[in-house]
């Protein structure tokens, strides 16, 4: 699974591809990490990271911390988690990280950070680093008295960038001061799954346990309670359990199965363009009965998560007169990292956005996993273009309104004549099904 | 009074010096938080520099009499009215001609800025920028404002803490040499001992946990209920009130159904906003208090308690150690756990009865006085007045 490090890249914006033994990682340091992510009932304000159980072990800070947790457990490092890294700041709560971690006061603490730069936050006295992996940010056309609501300054006391890939701008202090930055070894993006892989087969259930079910299915409450549930919302979903017998019976057969199609939503991107394809596919009467549509919301918050809900709400409206269409419709998360190692038995393509900040990251998961990534929306003029299955033909602006202040967003996206298109150039990409990973290793 | 007051008189005088203190904090009909340090700074200035000091808000002079009204009755209701309706207000600002000598102070958030040649305020905490889960998004809003632009129009800064000075650099960049700590005061009318003791408190034997503040999820009550669910027989010898004026985000911090039974038999009460008074009463009579906030900038539910010498289990958070150094029982604000431990402890030692323990607590309270946080804003304010008499002339010019 692992794969051979990432290839040398021109030293951009201060990037040096210096060892992390050298910089923040010093064997002797602690390393503390928090992401935006909230943690259900946490154990207490420092516990070990390998507690923690996240909802979607594929994409997002969450599956970046746990990549990077698993790549220094194979050094014999532990990483520790700290829900609010903003209390930390007089001795009796340094004591308890001294008592919670066996940390020796004569070490350094190293805070790394996950999620994006707008979010980041440090920890008083300790090093911090951001571990990023957006490229770019969305800059927002509207103006913002958020001092980090453009995604393109961090707080003064971050010391150290630690990227899994370049940067397309500079970042910088508050100051306007530069971070000097390390480009991360690949194994801190994959080295989850390939412990995983790895793991003792037998322990399997045979069964894929995420947390699927259809738009016509979808409870707000359930959804969000699944992982706590997981075993038993996985077998229930009705249309999912069809969609997976219509492959089986359609192979035996010898005939073409719907192709089934993944498409991440970061959640925390308040420019995606997944709700606006969403609203358009079912705004002009479904997918139609060759194509099922599988959303992995990630980076989900209490903030963020609600727009889950509203995505199919507006999608239900849109197929009142068509319900049957909802069927073709998914939403899932994959909180074992197992079940994901099956994923590329199920999806013939996952579709990413060119525009999401975190593209880069989901590409190499995808790939690392054996899904074949096929690019959508992406801007058609100009020397960078990506190749990508449909370019994007339309414009629209979206709007936020959080903690980050009123923004709106312009984002490039498919007409739905575009994604007729789409469809089309899906099928025609079309392969077999790969045989999932840990079979073919 | 301190007789580094007359000193600093002096250095006003001389050039003629003129200190506007901003006064919308005292707008609000109940005093706590941010108004109280409002209310507490803006006396320590009567009492200290009665012929320095004017009051003002946005461009409109406030009447000193109306001021000192409101301090009497410790609440805004009256001022807001009369500001308003027009008794209050004592006319506009100086023209700007003839506010060359004039320092702006704004105890929180500046409503309007750049009005003074010389502008300083004081930040309470960065919590809507670093925990805006805990905010609703006008709160933010009205915090980020003025968040970077108050920095970088103030000549001087204060916050209220170490930890709130240290977040202005870690995350704002704040500069070492205009960042300054100025701690929060506390301080009871004098009579209230007297109406105390005097006052016909049935049940004053019944001891009690006292839960003091805001409800909001900040202040991490859920924390309380999850301890009285999981740890019934704590109900069973004291009982537990938890006052505080309703706050935001109320659905967070919403009690167990099954504590239900503990409100109905009194062993589990919600008074809701307690006066003053009202508050020194319970907090002396407590057998503790439990403050397991998640952020706090300061804490002065912390500094009130042990200024009648009740013990605090707090929350290791933040600035609240800062605060109650020795004389608290720390705890993790994420553990049900830990802050059982640190209950058990403190009804097993019962500090409040040990006269080392309460001298301890006067020690500490000592230092935090109205008239010691006015020192420390004025210390270094006179210090860059004199380095700056020059420039501020041509600031105002500027701002013309």
């Amino acid at each position: 699974m692992a794969q051979p490090d990432r290839p040398a890249r021109t030293a951009r914006h201060g990037t040096t591809r210096g060892t992390l033994t050298a910089g923040v990682l010093a064997p002797r340091a602690l390393l503390l990490a928090s992401a935006p992510f909230v943690i259900a009932d946490p154990p207490g304000a420092v516990f070990p990271f390998r507690r923690c159980r996240v909802r979607q072990t594929l994409f997002g800070w969450e599956a970046q911390l746990q990549a990077f947790a698993q790549a220094l457990a194979a050094t014999g490092r532990e990483v520790f988690f700290v829900p609010a890294p903003e209390i930390f700041a007089s001795l009796p709560s340094f004591r308890h990280i001294a008592d919670a971690t066996g940390w020796n006061e004569a070490a350094e603490i190293v805070h790394l950070r996950f999620g994006p730069a707008c979010c980041a936050r440090v920890l008083k006295t300790a090093r911090n680093a951001l571990v990023l992996a957006e490229t770019m940010p969305r800059t927002p056309l509207t103006p913002s008295h958020h001092p980090f609501a453009r995604g393109d300054r961090l707080p003064a006391a971050t010391e150290r960038l630690l990227l899994y890939q370049p940067l397309a701008a500079p970042l910088l202090r508050i100051d306007g001061s530069a971070v000097p930055c390390e480009i991360l070894p690949s194994a801190f993006s994959d080295a989850d799954l390939a412990a995983a892989a790895g793991r003792d087969p037998t322990a399997e259930t045979g069964v894929a346990e995420w947390l699927v079910c259809s738009f016509a299915e979808f409870d707000d409450a359930t959804f969000d309670a699944g992982e706590r549930q997981v075993g038993k919302n996985a077998a229930r979903s009705l249309d999912w359990r069809g969609a997976r017998s219509l492959r089986v019976i359609a192979r035996e057969r010898g005939e073409m199965p719907p192709v089934q199609i993944m498409l991440p939503w970061n959640l925390a991107d308040p420019a995606s363009i997944v709700p606006d394809l969403v609203g358009k596919f079912a705004g002009a009467g479904g997918l139609g009965p060759g194509f099922r549509l599988v959303v992995f919301p990630y980076n989900e918050t209490p903030e963020t998560s609600a727009k889950i809900a509203a995505m199919i709400a507006a999608a239900r409206t849109a197929l009142t007169l068509h319900p049957s269409g909802l069927r073709h419709f998914f939403v899932a998360r994959i909180p074992r990292l197992e079940d994901a190692l099956e994923l590329a038995e199920w999806f013939e393509i996952a579709w990413l956005e060119a525009a999401a900040p975190d593209r880069w990251w989901n590409e190499e998961r995808l790939a690392a996993l054996g899904v074949p990534v096929g690019v959508i929306a992406a801007p058609c003029a100009g020397e960078d273009a990506i190749p990508c299955l449909a370019p994007a033909d339309a414009e629209i602006m979206l709007t936020a309104a959080d903690a980050f202040g009123e923004r709106l967003f312009a984002a490039a996206t498919l007409s739905p004549r575009a994604l007729a298109a789409l469809l089309a150039n899906t099928r025609a990409r079309l392969r077999p099904a790969a045989a999932p990973v840990r079979r073919r290793a | 009074m301190d007789p580094r007051f007359r000193e600093i008189a002096g250095a006003l005088s001389a050039p003629g010096w003129q200190l506007y203190f901003d006064v919308s904090p005292l707008f609000e009909e109940h005093w706590t938080g941010i108004p109280a340090v409002a209310a507490g700074l803006a006396r320590a200035l009567l009492d200290t520099l009665p012929e320095h000091v004017h009051f003002f808000y946005e461009h409109h002079l406030v009447a000193r009499a109306a001021i000192e009204e409101a301090l009497a009755h410790r609440s805004g209701l009256y001022l807001l009215r009369d500001f308003f309706d027009g008794p209050a207000q004592a006319g506009k600002l100086p023209a700007l001609a003839a506010r060359t000598r004039a320092i702006g102070l704004y105890p929180s958030v500046k409503r309007v800025s750049q009005i003074f040649p010389i502008e300083c305020s004081i930040y309470h905490d960065l919590s809507t920028l670093i925990t805006p889960r805990f905010h609703l998004l006008e709160n933010i809003r009205h915090h980020q404002k003025g968040l970077v632009d108050d920095l970088r129009t103030n000549d001087l800064t204060f916050g209220v803490s170490q930890a709130t000075v240290d977040d202005l650099k870690a995350y704002l960049g704040a500069p070492e040499d205009r960042v300054f700590v100025a701690h929060n005061g506390v301080s009871w009318p004098w009579w209230y001992p007297i109406e105390a003791y005097n006052a016909p408190t049935p049940g004053r034997e019944d001891p009690y946990f006292l839960v003091l503040g805001t409800r909001e999820p900040r202040k991490n009550l859920a924390r309380v209920f999850e301890l009285l669910a999981l740890f019934p027989e704590l109900l069973a010898t004291s009982r537990f009130v938890i006052a505080g004026r309703i706050g935001w985000l109320g659905e967070q911090e919403r009690m167990p159904q099954v504590l239900e039974q503990a409100m109905a038999t009194g062993r589990l009460m919600l008074p809701g906003y307690v006066s003053n008074f009202e508050k020194y009463v319970l907090l002396q009579d407590a057998i503790a208090t439990i403050y397991p906030s998640f952020f706090e900038g300061f804490g002065l539910p912390v500094l009130e308690s042990l200024s009648l010498a009740t013990p605090v289990i707090a929350s290791f958070s933040s600035a609240l150690p800062e605060i109650g150094g020795d004389a608290c029982f720390y705890f993790d604000p994420f553990s049900v756990e830990s802050l059982y431990r640190t209950l058990r402890r403190v009804l097993d030692e019962a500090p409040k009865q040990n006269p080392a323990y309460r001298a301890r607590c006067h020690e500490i309270c000592a230092r935090f006085t109205w008239e010691n946080m006015l020192l420390a804003i004025l210390d270094p304010l006179i210090a860059r007045l004199a380095e700056t008499g020059a420039p501020a002339r041509a600031r105002l010019r500027a701002v013309r």
